[in-house]
């Protein structure tokens, strides 16, 4: 319990640093006042943006502000949008989360049952045909995977819809794209983390009372290698929810990475800020969640 | 083995690229979008204004090489010296780096790479220095682990009894003995930051509009795609894939011979 609440105020102490860490490089990047105005405006004009914007203030005082907003949620009107930010963005979060979801179920579904076979075959010419694959599909950038899938099934063979989120058939080859890497990826650990415990004792001695195979393989073997299943689990998604930016361009999905893009193209703090704090709370709050399942898969780790 | 060579061939492709193919910037609006095969001059045929889709692949490739190999420079000279001075010393420099990867490795490298560039505008310089301060934590982190595994060694304590000073106790005792891990680490960070490059390029934040990067090559030709060209976008993708899996494999090549654990 004392690891864990350790945990968590390391957690927070992070998430403040990473909004100074924002605060100090958009106010390195310039004034966004000039984006904002147009350029016939009068000198006027542009000190009462500045003035309504909030942006006139000494340094520190906008900081101080700044912690406060983002303490509140309260986080302001985005400048390009006109509407408060949050909510512009939580708006977007479903698509990106059905997104993410979708893609992780579907590479774990895939990707584990390729890691046990390839191991439960190992040295056969299968397991070289699973690993040959996975290490080219680990290697493509994901922008060429998706724009492979557009050219085969929306262009060549018209079967499957590329652009836009009108209704479900729209999210299989976004969430195809996204898991190809990730099913390649966790049958790697799967199966490396299968063929350090397929020789151990409990093993050998699960097997010699007759189990059938397969029920020692899911049932004894994987559950020694889902610990740093559940590591790489925890760090993909982190990576994902920000990572599904390129797929969302590519398959014109309305998501909050493709929103983001364009507030931050144009400096709209108040966007900058409520992303950086959905995204960087989502990733912290995975990293708890993954050391307090460590504790759960592990009972060493509980101790130790 | 193989992968090495094949490594070997595209690094020497991309080198000799100015003397192989046109100016990748050359345009050419009289024979634009030719396909592939169809003409002596442009092999693998030409983009909406003309330009030599071959140069423009050489010429992307080393952007990707170019990008990868500093980036990753960069975050092995920050992040190895800190993760071994921490590992090696440990007390408050210890807790003081860890927790700053800690900041470092919670942070996802897409969205500082992103807000970063958004801020500062794109440019393969900028970049670079950007894929690189996204790359120092798992340095340091890899860097402290490995040399705590060493600060007990007999070898180590005996140079410290001798009196040798910190710096040559880190760079002649510690380091020696970790190094092939460092260099494995070092070799599969270079292929993640070129994939890194080639999507915030293809977003239109990497390297800038001038610069031939493969990311850039297959965002322009990804709208032709519905109209046929497939050749715009496509083969530049194949050859990006071709580089990060030949550098991945060259890096588990010299993993299983440099770090056999």
């Amino acid at each position: 319990m004392t690891y864990l609440l350790a945990r968590v105020a390391q957690a927070l102490l992070t998430l403040w640093l990473i909004l100074t860490l924002t605060f100090v490089g958009i106010n390195l990047a310039g004034n966004p006042i000039s984006l904002l105005v147009s350029d016939s405006a009068t000198p006027q004009e542009r000190l009462a943006l500045e003035q309504s914007l909030g942006l006139n203030a000494a340094p520190l005082e906008r900081y101080g502000r700044y912690l406060i907003a983002a303490v509140s949620g309260n986080l302001g009107v985005s400048f390009v949008f006109d509407r408060p930010a949050l909510p512009l963005l939580l708006e977007r979060l479903p698509v990106t989360l059905l997104l993410v979801a979708l893609s992780v179920t579907l590479s774990l579904l895939i990707g584990v049952p390729l890691g046990v076979i390839a191991a439960a075959r190992h040295g056969s010419r299968l397991e070289r045909a699973i690993l040959t694959s996975s290490a080219v599909a680990v290697s493509a950038p994901t922008f060429f995977i998706g724009i492979v899938l557009i050219f085969v099934f929306a262009v060549q063979w018209r079967v499957l819809p590329s652009q836009g989120a009108s209704d479900w058939t729209h999210f299989i080859l976004p969430s195809l794209t996204l898991s190809i890497p990730r099913i390649a990826l966790f049958t790697r650990y799967i199966r490396a983390g299968l063929l350090e415990v397929l020789p151990a004792d409990f093993i050998r001695t699960a097997r010699a009372k007759g189990l059938p195979i397969n029920a020692v393989l899911y049932g004894h073997a994987l559950r020694n290698a889902l610990l740093p299943l559940i590591t790489v689990l925890g760090l993909q998604l982190g990576g994902l929810l920000s990572g599904t930016v390129v797929t969302e361009t590519i398959f014109a999905l309305p998501g909050i990475n493709r929103l983001a893009l364009e507030g931050l193209t144009r400096l709209d703090y108040p966007l900058i800020l409520a992303y950086t704090l959905i995204s960087s709370g989502t990733v912290l709050s995975l990293n708890l969640l993954t050391d307090a399942l460590y504790g759960l898969v592990d009972p060493r780790v509980r101790y130790g | 083995m193989k992968a090495w060579m094949w490594l070997a061939g595209i690094v020497l492709l991309a080198l000799f690229a100015p003397l192989l193919t046109p100016d990748p910037r050359a345009q050419d609006l009289g024979s634009a979008l030719l396909p592939p095969l169809s003409s002596f001059n442009h092999l693998l045929g030409t983009d909406a204004l003309g330009r030599d889709v071959l140069s423009l692949t050489l010429h992307g490739l080393r952007v990707s090489l170019l990008v990868g190999i500093t980036s990753s420079l960069i975050g092995a000279l920050i992040g190895i010296p800190l993760g071994l001075l921490a590992g090696y010393s440990g007390g408050l420099l210890e807790r003081l780096v860890m927790r700053a990867v800690d900041v470092g490795l919670s942070l996802p490298g897409m969205l500082v790479a992103l807000v970063a560039l958004a801020l500062w505008g794109a440019g393969t310089d900028k970049l670079i220095v950007v894929l690189g301060l996204t790359s120092w934590a798992g340095f340091a982190r890899l860097a402290r682990a490995l040399a705590l595994s060493q600060r007990h060694l007999e070898h180590v304590l005996a140079a410290q009894a001798l009196g040798a000073g910190l710096g040559r106790i880190i760079a002649r005792h510690v380091l020696p003995g970790i190094a092939g891990a460092l260099i494995v680490k070092f070799t599969l960070e270079i292929p993640a930051n070129m994939l890194s490059e080639a999507a915030l390029s293809f977003l239109g934040l990497g390297a800038g509009v001038d610069t031939p990067s493969l990311g850039s090559s297959i965002a322009l030709g990804y709208g032709r795609l519905y109209s046929g060209q497939w050749w715009l976008s496509l083969l530049p993708g194949a050859a990006l894939t071709l580089l990060v899996l030949s550098v991945n494999a060259a890096g588990e090549g010299l993993r299983v011979q440099l770090d056999p654990r």
